[in-house]
């Protein structure tokens, strides 16, 4: 993999000022660097200000102070460069599925034609290429997010960021989509910055982990893995792993303990 | 009930200029059907309300749409919204037709005022409750400001906006016959009061039944638009129930 630096975020931090009696500092200071082709995730105990910090990376949440560069740029608005992908899925329910995929192309200005050539090649990618014309409420919790997948790819962003993507759905689909999402960002080389709450997801999809202390959040530990993929959970190294790091978070949040080993 | 009512007025002796009988009001309403009268009223008083009903359309979706969206928008016309809000529809009528005259202008006017404000407050109501969410996703795919508005905002709202029409379009059935009871030489509402004048009061039942009949069927096609527009809606109602 090449080691070129997509996403530099450098002594990133962030208050919210609501009134002067309610401000929250969410993270103090994070620095972190994100490879071209590198699949990275965030973990750390809900309310850190994880996903705080993935919409500074999308540009859709200002910063408090540091930078967040993209290829060298300064991250300052939102755009298809940097498409991003939520827990709720966030379809537009009155688009059909293929026009919800299509949206980020109509943005952009791409043709009718080109949009739905393209649009449809990105629901093949996920599956869903029998379910273009129906609409996002006739389709399941996993199925949905698949299109929200598609969605974001097929605009070619130069990073995707995801938001718990998997957290809202049930034990199956979960691990199905883990899969998924594997195999597509293999073959396609995407840069990823993925935030979860499991360890285990993490374990799964990622080459490096990083995991922030409770809020104000700053990083905590850094592992890259490497263990071969497909990778098996039930691998003794892989267990081994898992265990280490929830440990680290135990210490960091004991209240949070019994989440984060059920997760 | 309509037996009863039958009843009642065969065998009881009721004056028909005070109640006439179901039957004499089939029948007048029968032979004003088949003389075209009956048409030719209510197309008046459609045509008036179409108008008027359309202009309030208009112009409640797009100032609504202005002052959900844009700050600036709304921080001018809110105050104003406010002020002329609370004015009854029904008081305007003299003065619509101090300037309006007694033709056309005056009844498409007030039709207009009463239904304006439904429209637009529903409009309102909706891109301000726009999802968050959507607007996010939205923007991280490359969506501007004014994309935003069209393809997010106003699909969003566009329920509110169905209500806020639905809403507007009944208060048009009230108001138009209002308006021409006071100033008109034909329609519906002209219809009743002229036959109240001369004591015919199965041709007040017959306007009656008209103009109700006609409110309940636009707006079971209002229900029936809305159900073919918003797919989703009942999906999300069904799932919650
Ligand atoms: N728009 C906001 N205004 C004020 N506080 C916020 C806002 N968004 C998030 N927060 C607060 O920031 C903290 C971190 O939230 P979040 O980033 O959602 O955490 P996580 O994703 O790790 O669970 C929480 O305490 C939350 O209440
Ligand atoms: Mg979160």
């Amino acid at each position: 993999m090449a080691s070129r630096a997509k996403i530099e975020i450098s002594r990133v931090s962030k208050v919210f000022d609501g009134s002067p009696r309610n401000r929250t500092a969410v993270f103090n200071d994070i620095s972190l660097t994100i490879d071209e082709g590198e699949f990275v995730s965030l973990v750390g105990p809900s309310g850190c200000g994880k996903s705080t910090l993935l919409l500074c990376v999308a540009g859709l949440e200002s910063r408090t102070s540091g930078e967040i560069r993209l290829e060298g740029k300064l991250i300052t608005k939102p755009g298809p460069e940097l498409a991003i992908v939520f827990q709720e899925y966030a379809l537009f329910p009155w688009r059909s599925v293929i026009r919800n995929v299509e949206y980020g192309l109509e943005a952009v200005g791409v043709p009718a034609r080109q949009r739905r050539e393209r649009g449809r090649a990105a629901l093949n990618l996920v599956g869903l290429g029998a379910f273009a014309e129906y609409w996002p409420h006739e389709l399941s919790g996993g199925m949905r997010q698949r299109v929200a997948i598609a969605r974001a790819l097929v605009i070619e962003p130069k990073v995707l960021l995801l938001d718990e993507p998997f957290g809202a759905l049930d034990a199956l689909t979960r691990s199905l989509l883990q899969k998924e999402l594997s195999r597509i960002c293999q073959a396609t080389g995407k840069t990823v910055l993925f935030v979860t709450h499991s360890i285990s997801e993490a374990i799964y999809l990622s080459d490096r982990i990083v995991l922030l202390s409770k809020r104000p959040a700053s990083i905590r530990l850094e592992v890259r893995t490497a263990l071969p993929r497909p990778r098996d959970p039930y691998d003794p190294e892989f267990v081994a792993l898992t265990e280490r790091l929830e440990r680290v978070l135990l210490e960091e949040v004991p209240e949070q303990a019994e989440t984060m080993v059920a997760a | 009930m309509l037996a009863v009512w039958e009843a009642a007025v065969r065998f009881g002796d009721v004056d028909p200029i005070i109640l006439p009988s179901p039957s004499m009001i089939a029948e007048t309403f029968v032979s004003m059907l088949l003389s075209g009268e009956l048409a030719f009223h209510a197309a008046n008083s459609l045509a008036r309300l179409a108008i008027g009903y359309a202009l309030a359309a208009a112009g409640g979706i797009t100032l609504g749409l202005l002052v959900g969206w844009f700050r600036l928008a709304s921080d001018f016309f809110t105050p104003l919204i406010e002020l002329t809000r609370p004015i009854s529809p029904i008081a305007l009528i003299p003065l619509a037709i101090l300037w309006f005259g007694i033709g056309l202008g005056s009844k498409v006017f007030v039709i207009t005022m009463a239904t304006f404000f439904p429209i637009l407050l529903n409009t309102i109501a909706g891109v301000k409750s726009t999802d968050q969410l959507m607007i996010r996703a939205a923007r991280s795919l490359g969506a501007g400001h004014m994309r935003l508005l069209l393809t997010v905002s106003l699909p969003s709202a566009a329920p509110f906006i169905h209500t806020g029409l639905r809403i507007a379009l009944s208060i048009g059935f009230i108001v138009i016959i209002a308006s021409e009871m006071v100033a008109a030489q034909n329609g519906l509402g002209w219809l009743i009061l002229d036959s109240e004048r001369v004591y015919r009061t199965d041709i007040v039942f017959v306007g009656i039944v008209t103009i109700s009949g006609l409110g309940l069927l636009a707006d079971y096609g209002m229900r029936l638009l809305g159900r073919a527009l918003f797919p989703w809606i009942r999906a999300k109602e069904s799932q919650n129930t």
